[in-house]
C-alpha cells in the first residue's frame, strides 16, 4: 500500500481523472473530498463490506429454510396488486 | 397466491459477478411452488449456490433508489427505463429470522437478462433489514 502525508487542502490525484482533496481534519475523522468521472462508483467500504458479507450468509440455502420463508412471507406480506413488473 | 412480479425462468448474467464474489455469473430466477413471493436464484455453474429473493418493495414499500449511468449502461437500459430489482433474504434459525439485504439490491433488465448488484451509497437502507419479528412460532 501506498502511503503518502497530506495537510489539509492537499490533494492526490489517481490517474488522469480522479483527485482526491483532504478537506479538513477534526479529531479523528478526516473530511475527504473526491472528483472522479460519473462511471466510477464511490463506495464507503463497510457499505460493500456489509453486502458482501450478506452474500455469503445468503448462499446455500436449505429446503428447510426456503419453506420459512414462503410461510413467514405469505403471511406477513400481502403483495400489492399494482405495478405487477415494477419493482424499482 | 398471484405471482404478481416474479419472471418465470429468467436467466441472468452478471457480467461483474456479485459484490465480493466477481465469479458468480450466471443464474436462472426460478419461482417456488407455491412460493408466492419468493423466488429461487440458483446458479448455473455451481450447484450449491442458490439464494432466496423477493421483491424489495414487499419488504419496505418506500423502497427507491437512484441507478447510476454506468450501470444503466452495463445493464443495457434505454431512455428513461428503470431496472427491475431483487433483494436476497437470508434465513437464521433459532430464533428464526428473516432479513433482507436492502444495501446491495440485484438489478436486472427483463429483456436482456443482464443483471448487476449495486452497493447503495446511503446509510437509508440496511443489509439486514429485519422481514419478520424475531422469534419462534
Amino acid at each position: 500500500m501506498l502511503i503518502l502525508s497530506r495537510r489539509p487542502g492537499e490533494s492526490i490525484s489517481i490517474g488522469d481523472d480522479v483527485m482526491v482533496t483532504v478537506i479538513g481534519v477534526s479529531g479523528d475523522r478526516v473530511k475527504i473530498g473526491i472528483e472522479a468521472p460519473q462511471h466510477i462508483l464511490i463506495l464507503r467500504e463497510e457499505l460493500r463490506e456489509a453486502v458482501r458479507e450478506e452474500n455469503r450468509a445468503g448462499y446455500q440455502v436449505t429446503p428447510k429454510e426456503i419453506r420459512a420463508a414462503i410461510d413467514f412471507l405469505q403471511r406477513l406480506l400481502e403483495p400489492p396488486s399494482r405495478e405487477p413488473t415494477d419493482s424499482r | 397466491m398471484p405471482h404478481q412480479m416474479l419472471e418465470r425462468s429468467l436467466e441472468l448474467t452478471f457480467p461483474e459477478g456479485w459484490v465480493g464474489y466477481p465469479e458468480w455469473s450466471r443464474f436462472t430466477l426460478e419461482e417456488l411452488p407455491d412460493g408466492g413471493p419468493v423466488a429461487m436464484l440458483q446458479s448455473q455453474d455451481v450447484e450449491e449456490i442458490s439464494f432466496l429473493v423477493t421483491v424489495p418493495r414487499l419488504v419496505c414499500p418506500s423502497y427507491a433508489f437512484d441507478t447510476p449511468p454506468s450501470v444503466r449502461q452495463l445493464l443495457g437500459l434505454s431512455g428513461d427505463e428503470e431496472p427491475a430489482a431483487l433483494c436476497v433474504l437470508v434465513v437464521r434459525q433459532d430464533p428464526l429470522v428473516i432479513t433482507a439485504n436492502l444495501l446491495g439490491p440485484l438489478l436486472y433488465n427483463p429483456a436482456t437478462g443482464l443483471a448487476y448488484q449495486l452497493v447503495l451509497n446511503t446509510s437509508t437502507y440496511s443489509a439486514q433489514h429485519p422481514v419478520v419479528p424475531a422469534g419462534p412460532r
